[in-house]
């Protein structure tokens, strides 16, 4: 009985996934073979699923644009920041020390 | 290990205690502008620490919270207060009535903080540092002696709430190294003390545009454009904000890494006698007067020290308890 079955086709889930080929890219080659169903449900369910995966990461791109167009501080890179930082301060630092030689009092 | 945490908390409180006795001597000997001179040392000390972490992660972060405007106004008010009690009683008598933070600190952590009570020595030791300050309190000459207060009540407030937000600072918290803490530290100082430094250009201004006579009395407590480019303040800042101010920083966290916060506090309490040693010794120069110091301000200060010490031994007992 067993014998019979050699062409019985057993799905392993565990690489099933990699034998599969796109169902864009099987239009495309024009094989017309019809798939077992196993194999079209877990296509399917990989589309949905990356497609979910899409919209989610495109929520928190979103929800992050918002949150940096709310805030004050735009996003910059860190060492940006601290080159700005220390060339803010030395600048405000020497304005006001010479600013004090020339204008101010002893 | 014990004895190189000792030694870094023993550094870091003779650097606090030299900021002190330095700062009280530019103002009585030099009469700098407390307010100007607090925000510009700030401001450079501000950039030398950013200089010393670097560039790195958590200046964004630091930036966007809320708590850290909060704490760099505190830190700002905090030494603008403590420069104006400074300029009428001594250091030593400052850091002895200072020590009056234990006790906020403890009685504010124990209606804001959830779960927190205080121990047996907490209660051992906090009338000792009642009677203490009581009695320093009480040897102040009575003209200066209700301001005095007045700016010591504000001070221990603003100090209080200021460690009340660096421990709930979520950046401040994250940060673990050195590195870490002075680039959270410097970000923070900046921004508070250049905001600061805007205010007061724009009030100077106001000031400077406003007749004498139709001018608020708010006006009045407030520097001139011409106090705001006293060079004698402005130099002196400069060279506290370059010099103690990072030191004293830098120091405090390597200490704080390297010591038990229980350690550290127990060098800590010792610090009044290190400013009155260092005020001493600028006196033996002819600088500087310690005479204000009775030897009754002393032994006040003993029990001051000795009540601040059966608190600290009570945490050291807790904490080995709970480590074993």
């Amino acid at each position: 009985m067993a014998k019979n079955r050699p062409q019985a086709k057993v799905i392993d889930f565990g690489t099933a996934r990699k034998h599969v080929k796109p169902a864009t890219e099987a239009k495309a080659t024009g094989t017309s073979q019809p798939k077992p169903f196993l194999e079209t449900w877990l296509k399917n369910h990989e589309d949905s699923q990356s497609v979910v995966q899409e919209n989610l990461s495109l929520k928190q791109q979103k929800r992050r644009l918002e949150e940096e167009r709310d805030s004050l501080i735009p996003s910059i890179p860190e060492s940006t920041l601290y080159y700005t930082a220390i060339f803010f301060g030395l600048i405000i630092t020497m304005s006001w020390l010479i600013g004090s030689l020339l204008w101010g009092k002893s | 290990m014990l004895r190189y945490g000792l030694f870094i908390s023993l550094i870091t409180i003779i650097i606090w205690a030299t900021e002190r006795v330095l700062s009280r001597f530019l103002l009585v000997a030099h009469h700098v502008n407390p307010i100007i001179f607090t925000c510009f040392s700030l401001f450079i000390c501000s950039v030398v620490l950013i200089l010393i972490a670097g560039p790195g992660k958590g200046g964004l972060q630091t930036l966007r919270q809320p708590h850290t405007w909060a704490y760099g106004a505190l830190q700002v008010m905090m030494n603008t207060t403590d420069m104006l009690m400074l300029a009428l009683i001594t250091s030593t008598e400052a850091s002895f009535l200072a020590r009056l933070s234990i006790i906020a600190a403890i009685l504010l952590k124990w209606v804001f903080v959830h779960g927190f009570v205080p121990n047996r020595y907490d209660w051992y030791g906090m009338p000792l540092i009642l009677v203490g300050i009581g009695i320093v309190a009480a040897g102040l000459s009575p003209d200066i002696r209700v301001m005095a207060l007045f700016w010591l009540v504000l001070t221990v407030l603003f100090n209080t709430l200021r460690t009340l937000i660096a421990e709930t600072h979520p950046t401040a918290v994250q940060a673990q190294t050195i590195r870490q803490r002075c680039r959270v530290t410097g970000y923070v100082v900046m921004t508070t003390s250049f905001v600061l430094t805007v205010f007061l250009f724009v009030i100077a201004g106001v000031k400077g545009s406003v007749p004498a006579d139709k001018g608020m009395a708010f006006l009045n407590l407030m520097p001139s454009l011409t106090e705001l480019m006293d060079q004698r303040t402005l130099f002196a800042a400069a060279i506290m904000g370059v010099t103690l101010l990072p030191l004293a920083m830098y120091f405090y966290f390597y200490a704080a890494q390297v010591a038990k916060t229980e350690i550290f506090m127990m060098v800590a309490s010792v610090q009044p006698f290190i400013a009155y040693g260092l005020e001493r010794t600028l006196h033996s120069f002819g600088l500087g007067n310690v005479q204000q110091v009775t030897p009754t301000d002393l032994a006040a200060g003993a029990i001051i020290v000795s009540g601040a010490l059966v608190m600290v031994y009570g945490r050291y007992l807790a904490s080995t308890s709970r480590s074993e």
